[in-house]
């Protein structure tokens, strides 16, 4: 690590009508550094993020890059400084190749003036190269992965110069193998004197890949220390200003009795042969790789995608669910991994979006009965402590955790007894995640049974009582509670076929 | 499940509310659409010298903009779903000529029938026209614009067929009666106008097709994971629009006597101008009938007006282009206020 500042932010305030989102923030970014940067949902990091980009500009503050003071930058000139930002949600163009998505806005030009396709896909090899990365250049981007789509947002920025290369959740859609490999290929960057900085609610990442984290708050800078010199608790601390206890609530409730039982169930091309139990009051992990075909298989169960073969029982009787209306009316909810694109209408207010799945049962004919779909609202959002307002808030307005609560809620209010879980934590901030957390737990306490599939392995560890692991397609083991540990689930994880094009 | 857990939340994980003061604004009845509404109120009175606020003038305004009326809340509902029903003008002149025609004493193309039948009969013919509509949006990814576009298409194919291209110009004469006739001073057609905006209203806000309606349009995908069943929706949705817009052609030709099968053309997309007039996304899962009725109501006083300042009809069609965009506009700029 060297001490050459590329980025110095200094004093940054920025106000919105009624809310202060950034209240004198203070921070740094040396060449050769992963600067990781941590908070709470709505702690001000994206706000923060945007001034460097040029998308806002401050109301005050300083920001200096390469010894050049700014009082605010505009987009372009955050390029021409090259300042280079990796999003959640990419912003590739899916119909567009691989080498167009890397030269889009600056593609190579011969001296015709037309654009130089053998010269982009040449240039375009050459970065991916340089990242240590096979990809087809040719390939449309919607026909990739999620994890070789930000490999191509990378080679995006390299291409475009960039010094400053910011990622905002670049580990939320990978799974734990994906993860590693993003590691190295971050690392080599940072080798090469390239500083990024580095967003994530996972403490677990920012500990193996971070050389320096900035904890934020409420809009403003709380503490900046080395990795080596802090804890995961200490970080937890000073996000949520006080001590959070054990974030993982798990009581043994497993009953006797088997609610669902899938048996031989087939979907080609995803997943073969699937056949397990689930238990009255039990949580049941589901392991495994991103594609490893664990969100068609809750899919499938749901009756949201057909499946090829195989049987599903539920409560001894047979399940043939062939659409999530009739999966719903026999009692099953999924709370799926897109929350946004799935799980909820967004425009649509909390009421409207907690009561959805519950229309039928809160009518009589077709007239909607108003008084109790506000109160059954109400006894939610109290119940699940849900931040809102009011009832009429529309949802986009709500943090990820609270959104996610609602969705939880919807299949509460419906009178669910099994509950499909898909990465149920995704871009929910630590807080949020514990009181998840318990909830789940209380769910099962009360009878509920829950199939919960998820990509960080501490959450499967920590709340299930049973695990399955998935490896393409198939079941590979299935470990009680006592048996799961993170090198035994992985090693069930990987597929044993390992040519696993990086 | 208490209160004092509410109470004693730390406020600090709300998040940024940059929406807050909008939404407070937001809760102004009807939004910047009523005050425009009244602003031009106001003018056409100022402008028109008093002659604007008149009883008849006003009945005029409103017995005029009746049928564009509820062909636009036919099309509020397929726009709600994140459709659009570029039949529904069609459908409105052929639920007409079959009344006209089946009721008149001496039928050109169709059977005679007494009234009621006769009505009847062109309210089923415009549900069918919406169920046909419905199944194939339902049941088929191909978007509703070109479903529509096509059964557009056909119905004014089958209009022209039967009629021969003659205008129908002999209805049941109790038919005209009662187009003409008032309870008090307003006219039976707007009457039945301000009727259908209770039952539209009432549909989309207290019943369970309403709010399903409002889901499907916002996110058709989280709509059917929440056990939404879609495809009866979407058929509801535009049989719904068929018989708004049989109802529109019933008014229209109770008030005009008579109706040409190239009468029309332009019912459909006035009934789109007064949706986004009233600040309805075309993106969907937003939007209510009172929405519409502004829009409505101000075109049709726009329209009005320039009639009363002797503005020649070509220079109010390009006016009132001017409103939609400038209306859309607006609705925009609130909507990113608003922090979409």
């Amino acid at each position: 690590m060297t001490d050459d500042v590329l980025v110095r932010m200094a004093g940054i305030t920025k106000s919105y009508p009624g809310v202060a989102a950034l209240r004198g923030v203070d921070f740094d970014l040396r060449a050769g550094e992963v600067h990781c940067l941590i908070g709470e949902n709505g702690a001000g990091k994206s706000t923060l993020i945007r001034m460097l980009t040029g998308a806002e500009q401050p109301d005050q503050g300083v920001i200096t890059i390469s010894g050049q003071e700014y009082g605010g930058l505009r987009p372009a000139l955050a390029h021409r400084l090259g300042v280079s930002a990796i999003y959640q949600e990419t912003d590739l163009v899916p119909q567009l190749t691989v080498a167009e998505n890397v030269f889009l806005g600056h593609e190579p030009r011969g001296r015709s003036g037309a654009m130089d396709r053998a010269g982009m896909r040449r240039e375009a090899r050459r970065v991916l190269d340089e990242l240590g990365v096979t990809l087809p250049v040719d390939a449309p981007v919607s026909e990739l992965t999620a994890a070789n789509a930000q490999l191509v947002q990378i080679a995006k920025a390299l291409s475009r110069n960039c010094k400053v290369l910011i990622m905002d959740e670049p580990g939320a859609v990978l799974s734990d193998h994906e993860l590693e490999s993003l590691f190295e290929i971050v690392r080599s960057l940072r080798a090469r004197g390239m500083g990024i900085v580095y967003i994530s609610h996972r403490l677990e990442e920012l500990m193996l890949i971070g050389d320096r984290v900035t904890v934020m708050r409420d809009g403003q800078w709380v503490q900046t220390r080395a990795v080596a010199e802090t804890s995961v608790p200490e970080i937890i601390r000073a996000m949520v200003g006080r001590e959070l206890s054990d974030q993982y609530t798990k009581t043994a409730v497993v009953g006797d009795d088997v609610v669902l039982s899938v048996r031989g169930l087939t979907l080609r091309g995803h997943f073969e042969d699937v056949t397990f139990d689930l238990r009255r009051g039990e949580v049941l992990g589901l392991a495994g790789l991103v594609g490893a075909g664990r969100s068609e298989l809750l899919n499938c169960i749901f009756g949201a995608i057909p499946a090829d073969s195989g049987t599903v029982t539920l409560n001894g009787q047979p399940l043939k669910a062939r659409s999530p209306q009739q999966a719903i009316e026999a009692g099953i909810g999924l709370v799926p991994e897109d929350r946004r694109g799935a799980g909820l209408i967004l425009s649509r207010s909390v009421q409207e979006n907690l009561t959805l799945p519950s229309l039928g049962r809160l009518s009589r004919g077709m007239v909607l009965r108003g008084k109790e779909l506000a109160a059954v609202c109400r006894s939610y959002v109290e119940d699940l402590r849900i931040k809102t307002p009011s009832a009429a808030q529309p949802v986009r307005l709500l943090s990820g955790g609270n959104q996610q609560k609602v969705v939880l809620a919807k299949w509460l209010a419906r009178g669910t007894t099994v509950l499909l879980l898909d990465e149920p934590t995704a871009g929910v901030d630590v807080g949020a995640k514990s009181e998840i957390y318990a909830l789940m737990d209380r769910l099962a306490s009360d009878g509920i049974s829950i199939l919960m599939a998820s990509s960080e392995l501490s959450e499967v560890l920590g709340m299930s009582d049973r695990v399955l692991v998935m490896a393409e397609g198939r079941l590979t083991c299935e470990l009680s509670r006592e048996e799961a540990t993170q090198e035994v689930i992985m090693s069930h994880a990987v597929p044993m076929s390992a040519a696993i094009a990086s | 499940m208490t209160t004092s857990q509410q109470v004693s939340q730390p406020p600090a994980e709300t998040g940024p509310q940059p929406a807050r003061g909008a939404a407070n604004r937001r809760r102004l009845p009807g939004g910047a659409m009523v005050w425009v509404l009244a602003l031009l109120i106001l003018a056409a009175i100022v402008l028109s010298k008093g002659v604007f606020i008149r009883p008849s003038n006003l009945t005029t305004v409103l017995y005029q903009t009746a049928v564009v009326g509820v062909l636009a809340m036919a099309q509020a509902y397929a726009v709600i779903s994140k459709g659009l029903d570029l039949s529904i003008g069609a459908t409105a002149i052929l639920a007409a000529l079959i009344i006209g025609d089946s009721s008149s004493a001496d039928p050109q193309f169709l059977p005679h029938l007494p009234l009621p039948l006769a009505i009847l009969f062109g309210l089923v013919v415009g549900l069918l026209v919406g169920v046909v509509n419905g199944f194939l949006a339902g049941r088929t990814a191909v978007p509703p614009f070109i479903i529509t576009l096509s059964t557009y298409l056909v119905i004014v194919g089958v209009t022209f067929m039967l009629t021969q291209g003659a205008p129908v110009t002999q209805p049941a004469q109790v038919l005209k009666d009662l187009g003409e006739a008032r309870v008090w001073i307003l006219p039976v057609p707007v009457l039945l106008w301000f009727a259908l905006i209770v039952v539209g209203h009432f549909v989309l806000s207290r019943t369970k097709p309403g709010a399903m309606l409002y889901a499907v349009g916002g996110n058709e995908t989280a709509a059917r994971l929440s056990g939404v069943p879609v495809a009866r929706i979407k058929m509801f949705i535009y049989a719904a629009a068929g018989v708004f817009a049989a109802a529109a052609g019933l008014l229209f030709l109770a008030r005009t006597g008579s109706v040409s099968p190239s009468a029309g053309s332009e019912f459909m997309l006035m009934s789109v101008a007064a949706v986004v007039v009233g600040g309805i996304p075309l993106s969907g899962g937003q939007g209510k009938i009172r929405d519409v009725v502004l829009g409505v109501l101000i075109l049709g006083i726009a329209g009005n007006l320039m009639n009363l300042m002797g503005i020649s009809p070509y220079l109010q069609m390009a006016v009132q282009g001017a409103i939609i965009l400038v209306a859309v506009g607006a609705n925009q700029r609130l909507a990113q206020g608003r922090g979409v």
